[in-house]
Parts: structure tokens; sequence; C-alpha cells
């Protein structure tokens, strides 16, 4: 009946067969739901046969939640939010159109953890930050200030004769 | 007595007008978003597992070198005024303060980085300083990032990049901020089209408080819509230059006000001087409003009066917790708007300070 609670009770063989995880605590409702049959008939059992109908619901949906969270592919489309890292290789193809339109692509290429990362340039931030405040000093007609400046690139870039954009 | 007086004592250090770019650049701020490897996301932890989470982040960043002076705050150990307190310092965001989750944030010595940790993210490290200066933000920010990855161990993947609660965030795990005034743009009808070219380049604008707020004062925030794809250096020039951009468009809507109607801008700065100086009630958006003008007013040199560090320090001192926390009388909106009022109308009379 719409509306009725029902409560299901589940032995760790169950819990196991369907895939849920208590690392994070116990199974949030929406990840037990998602793999409950949505017939309107009581669900009460303990009989390992009503693992057989939630997979095969899963594999009807072709989604498969994630293994370490929990978390369906419908959690993260109603919030857009995802459960735990994990779930971006659980469903790494799904999310490449999402990722594509928000971010125009989606492979990542910049820095990444515990390799030699080529740190910021800061010779060359250096340069630009000179090469602002000549142009500052320029449109200010500070041309002391400017010449200070042109002197100070010419030492950054270590050449005898530097050319220098207006 | 709070604990947060030594932290509210210090001047706000980004906060440093006039700085470069005729004060039209106030600041710039580099975010890095990370998550730990080891726990769910915060939708998926119980709150027992994120208390255990906000302790173990907290503790490596007490372990950062030169972190000794830093500030380590459990936010259910500071109460809201507290909290709002830190937000108009900028240095927690509203979700974090607002939020009920076991969190945390720890504040380096200077003011000028800070960390929270479970906000959306397990950790969100920013660092922001006056001025123009997104890469040697960013340079602060990945020595960090470097230090607490070997502790903490974040959470990657070799297609998307560092991994985020929404993917929004995913990639780089980076916004880019730069807060801009800009009085001449606004008030020329202008500012919308320097603005429109802003989406195009897929960066986004927001009022002076981020998310959610309006454009108060002409202070204007931009920032990166888009984190996965580039390289977070590439990301870093991007930005400056649109900033350059944006300040070189700034300037020459002051001089077009200053050759055409300059009588019309004086007449706008010496208003607000006017109820600045004069005024018995002031409410935080009347401030925020008239110390844009004293501020074109100082930058121009239509103003006599230019004394900086008093014009920033008003406007983060007069919001509504830091009030709250420096005076017992400001209790409700009311007394609060008489007190701002005072503390304006002392600090204008403060002259300028003494030449270099």
């Amino acid at each position: 009946m719409v509306g009725a609670a029902h409560e299901i009770h589940l032995c760790t063989t169950c819990i196991q067969q369907l895939g849920l995880q208590l690392e994070s605590g116990p199974p949030t409702i929406a990840s037990i739901l998602s793999k409950a049959p949505v017939s309107e008939e009581s669900v009460e059992t303990e009989s390992p046969a009503i693992a057989s109908s939630p997979a095969a619901r899963s594999s009807a949906r072709k989604i498969p939640d994630c293994p370490t969270c929990g978390s369906a592919f419908a959690d993260f489309e109603s919030s857009k939010r995802f459960g735990c890292a994990h779930d971006y290789s659980v469903w790494e193809d799904l999310l490449s159109p999402l990722i594509v339109g928000y971010h125009g692509v989606d492979r990542h290429t910049g820095r990444r953890p515990g390799s030699v990362n080529p740190r910021v340039d800061e010779r060359q931030a250096k340069r630009r930050q000179l090469d602002a405040a000549l142009r500052n000093a320029v449109a200010h007609e500070d041309y002391t200030q400017a010449a200070h400046l042109r002197d100070e690139l010419r030492t950054l870039d270590g050449a005898s004769d530097t050319t220098l954009k207006p | 007595m709070s604990r947060l007086n030594d932290l509210l004592a210090r001047p706000v250090p980004w906060l440093s007008s006039p700085g470069e770019h005729d004060s039209i650049v106030v600041s710039t701020r580099v975010r890095l978003a990370r998550n730990c490897r080891e726990f769910a996301f915060r939708r998926k932890l119980s709150r027992h597992r994120q208390q255990e989470l906000v302790h173990h982040v907290l503790a490596s960043t007490s372990r950062l070198p030169d972190w000794q002076q830093a500030h380590h705050l459990f936010l259910d150990e500071l109460d809201e005024v507290e909290r709002i307190a830190l937000v108009e310092r900028q240095l927690a965001s509203r979700e974090l303060a607002n939020g009920k989750h076991p969190a945390g944030l720890s504040i380096s010595a200077d003011q000028r980085i800070s960390l929270m940790a479970n906000e959306e993210d397990h950790v969100r490290l920013q660092v922001t300083s006056s001025g123009l200066c997104a890469e040697a933000n960013l340079t602060q920010a990945v020595l960090i990032d470097q230090c607490l990855e070997a502790e903490l161990g974040w959470a990657f993947h070799d297609r998307y990049g560092y991994l985020t609660a929404c993917p929004t965030n995913v990639g780089t795990g980076m916004r880019i901020s730069v807060m801009l005034h800009l009085p001449a743009l606004a008030e020329s009808g202008e500012l919308k089209a320097a603005l429109r070219g802003l989406a195009a380049l897929h960066f986004t604008v927001r009022g002076a408080h981020g998310e959610g707020s309006e454009p108060t004062g002409h202070y204007f925030q931009f920032s990166n819509q888009r984190s996965l794809g580039m390289t977070e250096q590439t990301l870093a020039i991007e930005i400056t230059e649109t900033a350059e951009r944006l300040v070189a468009y700034e300037r020459l809507a002051r001089q077009a006000l200053l050759n055409q109607s300059r009588w019309r801008l004086e007449d706008k700065i010496f208003r607000a001087w006017g109820l600045l100086s004069q005024s018995r009630s002031l409410t935080g958006d009347e401030i925020a409003a008239e110390l844009s003008w004293i501020r074109l007013g100082a930058s121009t040199g239509i103003l006599p009066w230019r004394n900086w560090s008093v014009i920033d320090q008003l406007m983060v001192h007069c919001q509504p917790a830091h009030l709250q926390l420096e005076h017992t009388d400001a209790r409700d909106a009311q007394h609060r708007d008489r007190l701002r009022a005072t503390l304006v109308r002392e600090a204008l009379a403060t002259p300028n300070p003494s030449v270099n």
C-alpha cells in the first residue's frame, strides 16, 4: 500500500549480497531503497531469496552502486554531490558528458600528487609583475620609475640587450 | 571576552590600499579543494567520522612548517557571532560558519592563509593577498598542498584529477578570485558590457561577499567557473590578464568621468564625505556605498583626505559581528547603526598619515 512503512530486516549475509557497506555507519535509506523492489507488497523477509530481485533490478538498470560508500547514481543525479571519491571510478564513463558539459573537457592536465611538479616559475611571475608595473608607470608618465623597472627587468633577464615591449 | 580577541585585533592583511593599480584591485584569493582518500565525502560520513576527519586535518595543519603561531579552531567551540566575524574577515565561508557539521579552521599567524576542515570538501585551503598576485598566491598554496598531501593522502583520479564532492570543482580543485573596485564603470553604465566579456571566458562575477551576495559599494569579485582541463599556472595567468583588462577599463572610465563631468563626481564624493562625517546612524549597506566614494575620492586625488588604512579597517570593523564582539552596546541593529556612525565620524577626523 502506498504510504505504508516497509520494514526490512537484513542479516549480514544479505547485506553482503546486496553489496551494502557498513564502513560509514548503517546503510542509508536511499541506498537500501534503491535496491529494494518497488512493488507495493510487503517486503518483510529474512530469506536470501530477496537478494535476487534487487540484483536483477540493478542489472536491469545497469548502473552499479558504489561498493565503497553505497551511493546510487540516482543519489548523485538528484543531489549533484558524490558520496565518496571512488564514485568517480565506478561511474567514470557515465560522468564524462556531465563533466564536459560543465568544464568543456573531461581530462585533467594540471598538477598531480607526488610527482615532481613544475613549480610556478617564480622568475616568470616576477617578470610579469615588473612588466605590469612598467606599463603602469608609463601610463602615469612616471618615467623615472619606468626606467628603474626597465633596469630591473634587464637584470632579471640576465641579457645585455633585451628588447622590451613599450 | 572572545577567544578570537587577538585574532580580531590584527588588521585584515589583504586590505592594504591603495596598493598598485590605483586601488582598483582590492585582493586576490587562490583556493584549493582537496579530499582525503580514506574518508568518504561529508554526506556519507557519520558525525563521529566527521569529527575524526576534522581532528585528523587540524593535526596535520598544526605541523606545517612556520605555522607555530597559527590559530586552530574547532567551530563548535565558537558562538554564532564569532563564526560570523570569521566570515566577515573572509577567513571562513558562510557554509562553514552556518553549518551544523563538525568543522575546523586553521588560520596562519598573518591571517593571509586559512584552511577549512569539513566544509563541502574535506579541506579548503585559501591564500589571500592584497592587490593582484594570483601567481604568488598559487606558489604559496602549492607549497602547503604538497606538505599536507604527504600526511593526508589526497583523493586523485588519473583522468579527472583531484576529486571533489561536487563535480564543478574537480580537476585542479582551484578557484581564483579577484576583488575589484569599479565605481566609474558602474556609474557610467559600462559595467555590464565589461562584465559580459567575462562570461564568455567562463568567469563568474559576484558581489564582494561571494555566493548569494549583491554587489554593494561597487565591489565585484570575479573568479573562474571551470577547474578542469587547464594547468594551474595558465589559470593564474588568464585571471591576471583579465583583471588587468578590467583595471584598464576602469581607469578609462574614471578619466572620462573626470574629463566630462568632474563636478558630478566631486558631488558624489563630497556628499559621501558629508554623510559619513555628520551622520548619527548608518547601516552596513550605507557604509559600503559611501566608503566606496571615499575610496574613489582618495584614489583620484579629489579628496584631500586619504587615510587608506582607516578606510580599509572601517570596512571590516563596522560589520555586524565585529561590532558585537568589540563593543558591548552593539546588541541590536539600531545600536549598531548608531555605533557605526560614531566610529566613522571619529575615523574621518583622523588626519592623513604623515608623508612617507
